[in-house]
């Protein structure tokens, strides 16, 4: 089965990358620049992976995962989260709302697909 | 339009003699633009504006824009004391970003729970109006308000308020983006280029402001042992400042160690750096009490 992802980030130079980079991976790709749209997307499409930026307008990126957590739809779903965030209490708090992992910017992104197929063979669930 | 500074010390209220210059109360700035009342912060220098609009208005009702930058202490720890707030004839407009994954209004609900204080705000009389960040200009009055994020732990929002042909900048607690991605990220070189790029947003939302209220909580000896605390140097803060040719720069948020030697010593060191560069910015400590007209 194709692997879908949706990508929600503001910065529409690095979404660009980004998405073109997953689609030349055999991704099926869906975009939004903003967190309203990106919860839609990503409720809609019910995505393998989900990569979300924090500082966003309309909607910022622990918004984004606290609504996103909350929903059956995305619940277990990896979500990663990049951000030019790179104090520990924002990587502490993202990972307290949820997030599979954090990532600061910038990234590579074989490096991003590399960790997002790491979480995706190894399903979230609760411990034994 | 008319500032005054009622808190300019940041991280905690620092009282006593050796800060009687530039003052101990936590952020708060006064902005008059015609008869609109906006107020950046609600730091402990909230209590001392409370109490002279309740002298001024005189029983007459009072309407506030409180702009909060971000929800640490030193920011909101005025609010319950803020006696206008216990005033059925009042309204607040309070305006900042959700928290992490929390909304605004249960935040500020948070530090007025029974255990850290007696009255609940919602047993406060005044009539509240919470509006959260949309990234959009919106209007108060005459006045033009713009937002955007900074670089600090937590969600923090700059503003920037254009009124009769002037413009005023409130950015405090904000940290260049080049320095902690090059030290906190993953990879420095591209870490420092990228925050590079990051950083020319933020010259771009101050450009060319009449008055810049920056925050330069450190002197540049103590930055480096101090990087990823989410604050600025002297040195980035007038760099910054010149790079956006902004006409003012106050610098806020003084360091609870220093005193006000320590905060005149930074003035000199800012002067310094301007006079190097050939700029023509104007700067000084921002000092408790003190107005400026634009």
């Amino acid at each position: 089965m194709e692997k879908s992802l949706v990508i929600i980030e503001n910065d529409e130079s690095l979404l660009d990358v980004s998405a073109f980079y997953f689609s030349e991976q055999g991704w099926d790709v869906h975009t939004a620049v903003d967190g309203h749209h990106g919860v839609q997307l990503a409720l809609e499409r019910k995505p393998s992976a989900i990569i979300c930026d924090i500082i966003m307008g309309e909607m910022h990126g622990f918004d984004v995962l606290r609504t996103l957590r909350a929903r059956p739809e995305t619940k277990d779903t990896v979500i990663i989260i990049t951000s030019a965030k790179a104090y520990k209490p924002d990587i502490d708090r993202a990972l307290e709302l949820g997030a599979t992992a954090y990532v600061v910017k910038p990234f590579r992104t074989d490096e991003l697909l590399a960790l997002i197929e790491q979480h995706l063979a190894t399903p979230r669930g609760p411990a034994p | 339009m008319r500032v005054k500074f009622w808190g300019t010390r940041g991280s905690i209220a620092t009282p006593g003699p050796e800060t009687v210059i530039y003052g101990g109360n936590t952020s708060c700035v006064e902005l008059r633009c015609g008869s609109d009342i906006l107020i950046f912060d609600a730091g402990t220098g909230l209590r001392p504006l409370g109490v002279e609009l309740m002298s001024e208005f005189a029983g007459k009702p009072i309407t506030v824009h409180l702009f909060i930058s971000h929800t640490h202490w030193d920011h909101i720890q005025g609010f319950p004391f803020f006696i206008p707030a216990y005033s059925p004839l009042t309204t607040i407009h309070v305006y900042g970003s959700t928290g992490q994954g929390v909304p605004l209004e249960k935040v500020l609900r948070g530090q007025m729970n029974a255990d850290y204080f007696p009255v609940a705000l919602g047993d406060m009389n005044a009539t509240l109006h919470v509006h959260e960040f949309k990234a959009k200009p919106f209007e108060i009055g005459e006045a033009t308000v713009n937002a955007m994020y900074l670089n600090h732990p937590g969600m923090t929002l700059g503003y920037r308020v254009e009124y009769a042909g002037k413009s005023f900048v409130y950015a405090t607690d904000n940290e260049p983006y080049q320095h902690t991605l090059e030290h906190l990220g993953q990879r420095a070189e591209t870490g420092r280029d990228f925050g590079q790029d990051l950083d020319r947003e933020f010259v771009k939302f101050i450009a060319g402001a009449d008055f810049y209220i920056g925050e330069a909580q450190y002197t540049d000896a103590e930055y480096p042992e101090r990087i990823g605390w989410g604050h600025s140097s002297i040195s980035a803060t007038v760099d910054v400042a010149i790079e956006a040719q902004v006409g003012t720069l106050a610098f806020f948020h003084h360091d609870p160690l220093h005193d006000d030697k320590a905060v005149e010593a930074m003035a000199d060191t800012a002067q310094r750096l301007i006079t190097d560069r050939g700029a023509m910015l104007q700067c000084f400590p921002a000092r408790e009490g003190q107005v400026v007209e634009l």
